[in-house]
């Protein structure tokens, strides 16, 4: 190895500078090629890793509806791979893991490009307001999402602070919802409990509905999981209720 | 004013208009050696010249040194040298990245491993077999026969026929899901079998009839290779294994005559 190394300088030194700019730049681009490779091929934008996995998964192409951010500055994210959306009444909400879904005429293609979680599923919308759980690889639901309400409050002690709170809910995106609906709320029964939740809207037609529970999630298998979903008119009226199951 | 300075100065004011360190540093050293050969000329030639005139006599036949310098400033262009120490540094950048890369991706079997295979890899491999395109993957059978254990009691007989997808997008290599999920394999018999991996349907209910497949047998550069196992029972040489596969973006058929008979160990 030093012998190599040593013939390697001497004969790099008996060529021009010019040459040996082009030696250095030619294996700095082919051990950068490797390095690509060997990450996965990342590519420069989150699109492109979306349209990737729908190619790479044989799925077609989706028109896309729910794309992350990564726009927090104010550091309330979890991990630095969570991605976040803006509801339409300015609630940032954040998602573990970077989501993107898209829709096809009758099918819901919902993916999350980060990290070993990178996944890609596609599920049969109904007509009209249809959901789409967030689902973790091996199909279960989980507190996938999570907002934070902060403000001046006190402590467990009763000191004045500024405080942060934590609300981790399992989201489900509706998708096709109408026009007049003002609020949403979704009802879940597992092993005989109700859990409730209500969303926010992200733009015409799509809300993020999230579960929130108190105490600690187990997983939530899904797969025969029941499941009630209610839209209300703005003077709070019921506008559509619709049973399920996921 | 000192030998020293007076040859410092000259020489600094006709190196000053080259702005590459290295080879004022360079031109410099060269510069010098002359002046030094000279007037070491000089004193072999008139033994009893004073040294400071030797060092003028010396530094005049060199010229002078502002016209000197506008010369050397043309002659040694900086972006060269820039660029030439740049591809150095950048060439070791990449060199202590790509171990610290390769380093922290030693435990991934498949993602972000170039070329690989396990220990279900093909068997026997067959050339010019069925092609089919879809999406932008070409899909062709490049593997089949009869494995048999003849000396393992806990195994029975199955047939292997392997699966390739590849595409010359060779940076969207498919991914195993989309096969395993979506075949359906057609034994001899006309037994039809879901396909199966028991990594991707870890704690889920199992298809039935089902057969094992291996999503990581062989993978490179733009290709992959899925590997289906079925019962071999009532398996004659030449009969025929038909894989379809049935996704989103289209339907093709591929099937395949299994001949080869292996024995494994």
């Amino acid at each position: 190895m030093k012998k190599w190394w040593k013939k390697l300088k001497r004969r790099l030194e008996s060529i021009s500078r010019g040459d040996q700019t082009v030696f250095y730049l030619t294996w700095s681009v082919l051990l950068s090629f490797g390095i690509w490779m060997r990450l996965g091929c990342p590519l420069p934008s989150k699109e492109m890793e979306f349209r990737r996995m729908e190619r790479t998964h044989l799925l077609p192409r989706s028109e896309i509806v729910l794309s992350y951010g990564t726009r927090s500055g104010d550091g309330l994210q979890v991990s630095r791979e969570d991605g976040s959306v803006l509801a339409l009444d300015g609630t940032e909400l954040y998602l573990r893991g970077r989501w993107m879904a898209g829709v096809l005429e009758d099918k819901a293609v919902v993916a999350c490009l980060s990290g070993n979680g990178r996944y890609i599923r596609s599920f049969h919308l109904n007509s009209g307001p249809s959901l789409v759980p967030l689902l973790w690889r091996g199909e279960y639901l989980d507190n996938v999402g999570y907002w934070v309400a902060h403000g001046p409050g006190k402590t467990p002690e009763g000191n004045p602070a500024y405080v942060y709170n934590y609300h981790n809910f399992a989201p489900f995106l509706l998708l096709n919802a109408p026009e007049e609906v003002s609020s949403a709320e979704i009802t879940v029964r597992l092993e005989g409990e109700e859990c409730s939740g209500g969303g926010w809207q992200l733009k015409d037609g799509i809300w993020l509905l999230g579960i929130e529970r108190e105490q600690q999630l187990d997983k939530w298998a899904t797969g025969g999981t029941a499941y009630i979903l209610r839209l209300f008119r703005e003077d709070g009226s019921l506008l559509l209720e619709r049973e399920g199951v996921l | 004013m000192n030998f020293d300075s007076v040859l410092s100065r000259w020489l600094d004011t006709a190196v000053s208009g080259i702005r590459f360190g290295l080879d004022r540093k360079e031109v410099r050293a060269e510069l010098e050696g002359h002046i030094e050969d000279k007037m070491a000329d000089l004193r072999r030639v008139f033994p009893d010249i004073p040294p400071d005139e030797a060092r003028d006599r010396a530094l005049s036949s060199m010229g002078n040194p502002e016209e000197l310098k506008e010369e050397l400033a043309r002659v040694h262009r900086p972006w060269l040298g820039w660029l030439w120490t740049a591809s150095r540094y950048l060439l070791c950048l990449v060199m202590l990245v790509n171990l610290l890369v390769g380093y922290s991706n030693s435990g991934n079997i498949e993602e972000g491993s170039i070329r690989g295979s396990t220990s279900y890899g093909t068997v026997h491999r067959i050339r010019g077999g069925e092609k089919a395109e879809l999406g932008q993957y070409t899909f062709q059978i490049t593997g089949a026969a009869c494995l048999e254990y003849p000396n393992r009691l806990d195994r029975e007989d199955k047939l292997q026929v392997v699966l390739r997808a590849s595409s010359p997008r060779f940076w969207e290599r498919i991914n195993p899901r989309a096969i395993v999920d979506n075949v359906t394999v057609v034994g001899p018999d006309g037994t039809r079998y879901a396909a199966d991996s028991n990594k991707y349907h870890d704690g889920l209910k199992k298809p039935d009839p089902a057969v094992w497949a291996n999503m990581f047998s062989e993978w490179g550069i733009g290709w992959r290779e899925v590997a289906f196992f079925l019962p071999a029972e009532g398996w004659q040489p030449g009969d025929r294994v038909t894989l379809e596969l049935d996704s989103e973006v289209g339907r093709i058929v591929l099937s395949t005559a299994v001949t080869e008979r292996v024995e494994m160990s």
